[in-house]
């Protein structure tokens, strides 16, 4: 092929660009082109092929795991689980795909999530076979993988499998600077260790963000009191995140001795402290609470004392009665409605239950939200 | 006893059915809601034990059909956590126990006991 292709481009005037190409050159590049969709082609092609081999392989062994593992969860002893393990089908599963990685990280996927539909010996009889066939080793390997979803998904098995030897190995995590390992890491100490678990917050120096707090406070059950002294230490920490868990966890459980501490962290620099201190003073009132309440109401902010106003609705007593005529005559708007809503409230006024008017109470729920 | 048990975790499928085995009962097993619904007409079970969530039809189903059929079949469901919904729904729709999951082989092993000797 000889000759010449001549571009021209030209844009509403004089010749920009007069580019003169060798037909030679042309036949190059389809000739590459069409080289490089052809394997491109034959890449897709291998890997949906690999992709068919491996979820195929997969689901066989699901299906192969399948019986040996409904034998163990069913076994009623140890000297029952001991006989599945010796039986020829199991050793056969055993020596052929206890040495290949994913014959060994598919059982593992299989235990782990078996174990969360299930209780009782059924539930246990999976963690033996975890410890027995030395699985850990492998969940504690994927551990130091340098990717963030392997190490989360280490943690997870670990704390479902109740592998409390691997406690020290998850607190180093529970500081990491990758939100989501350190979020497993603190999950998984806590299932693994309950309260107790929570040392970490002595010592971590990354935020606890509030869906923490709430995967947190899930895993926990009522602490004993010498658990509960750790409290204190904690509604000191220089971070926020930590103080404002603090109160949710005396919010959960009543701590009613927490009061007065919870009453200090009305005057915290954090806005967000300061809302959920209030909100713990509802979970932990006492006679002193609606006094507690209206101390610093001045120092608050807008929707910091508009919580202050609609609680004194539900604890105040006539004692407040002259702080929310106060604040009724200072103040416009919602802040004068719920005033006197909660004055109203408080006295029970005749007017107001025979009237049943609430229409301050859904304004203010509105500002609030 | 003949159950049809209808669950799309296979180890869990197959825990269920070992067990009922065990307790010397005929078991039909099917890993999906739509196969549950075919194999009610064939095998015509004493009992039904069905998962809520599955796939092509969902345990409600599975109960709605068991109810239209002329043959009294009770039903134990089997649910997860924080599904009381969908609990209250089957139990409308005629369901006559539940388990929620995560769950003990031998308190259902109990259960179905209940259906096998009704007087206990």
């Amino acid at each position: 092929m000889s000759g010449r292709l001549t571009i021209q481009f030209v844009f509403q005037g004089p010749v920009i660009l007069d580019v003169q190409i060798p037909m030679e050159w042309l036949l190059y590049l389809v000739i590459f082109f069409a080289g490089a969709i052809v394997c491109l082609l034959a890449y897709i092609g291998f890997y949906i092929i690999r992709e068919l081999r491996r979820k195929a392989k997969y689901r066989h062994l699901i299906k192969i795991y399948s019986n040996f593992i409904g034998d163990i969860i069913i076994s009623e002893s140890e000297d029952d689980l001991e006989k599945v393990l010796q039986q020829p089908y199991v050793q056969t599963i055993l020596r052929r795909w206890m040495i290949i990685p994913m014959g060994r990280k598919v059982l593992i996927e299989q235990l782990v999530q078996n174990h969360k539909s299930l209780t009782g010996q059924a539930g246990n009889n999976l963690v033996w076979l975890y410890t027995t066939l030395r699985l850990y080793e492998d969940s504690l390997a994927d551990l130091s993988s340098a990717e963030w979803h392997i190490k989360a998904a280490a943690m997870q098995q670990l704390a479902e499998m109740q592998q409390k030897d691997s406690l020290k190995r998850l607190y180093r995590e529970t500081n990491s600077s990758i939100y989501i390992v350190r979020a497993e890491a603190q999950v998984a100490v806590v299932k693994l260790s309950g309260f107790e678990g929570l040392r970490f917050l002595n010592v971590i120096s990354q935020p606890v963000t509030q869906w923490q707090q709430l995967c947190l406070l899930n895993q926990l059950t009522a602490p004993n009191e010498s658990q509960a002294m750790n409290i204190y230490s904690w509604l000191d920490s220089s971070n926020d995140t930590i103080v404002e868990f603090a109160l949710r966890l005396i919010s959960k459980f009543q701590l009613l001795n927490f009061h007065d501490a919870v009453a200090v962290c009305l005057k915290h620099p954090s806005s967000i402290v300061r809302c959920q201190a209030i909100n713990t003073l509802r979970d932990v009132a006492n006679e002193s609470t609606p006094d507690v309440l209206t101390q610093d109401f001045q120092q608050m902010d807008r929707k910091e004392q508009l919580r202050i106003l609609l609680l004194l609705a539900e604890f105040g007593t006539e004692n407040q009665l002259s702080f929310l005529r106060t604040i009724s005559q200072e103040s416009t708007g919602i802040h004068k409605k719920t005033a006197e809503r909660s004055a109203a409230i408080i006295i029970k006024s005749s007017e107001y239950n025979s009237t049943g008017d609430d229409s301050a109470g859904s304004e203010v729920k509105a500002v609030i939200a | 006893m003949k159950i049809l048990v209808a669950e799309d975790e296979p180890i869990i499928l197959k825990t269920i059915e070992l067990r009922l085995k065990k307790d010397g009962h005929t078991v039909v097993v099917t890993s999906n809601g739509r196969d549950a619904i075919e194999q009610l007409e064939k095998c015509l079970p004493d009992l039904v034990i069905t998962d809520i969530m599955m796939p092509y039809a969902s345990g409600l189903e599975v109960i709605g059909k068991v109810k239209s059929m002329e043959k009294k079949i009770p039903v134990i469901i089997l649910s997860a956590m924080g599904q009381e919904n969908i609990v209250l729904e089957a139990f409308n729709l005629g369901a006559d126990d539940y388990i929620t999951k995560p769950f003990s082989p031998n308190e259902l092993s109990l259960r179905v006991k209940r259906f096998s000797n009704p007087h206990t």
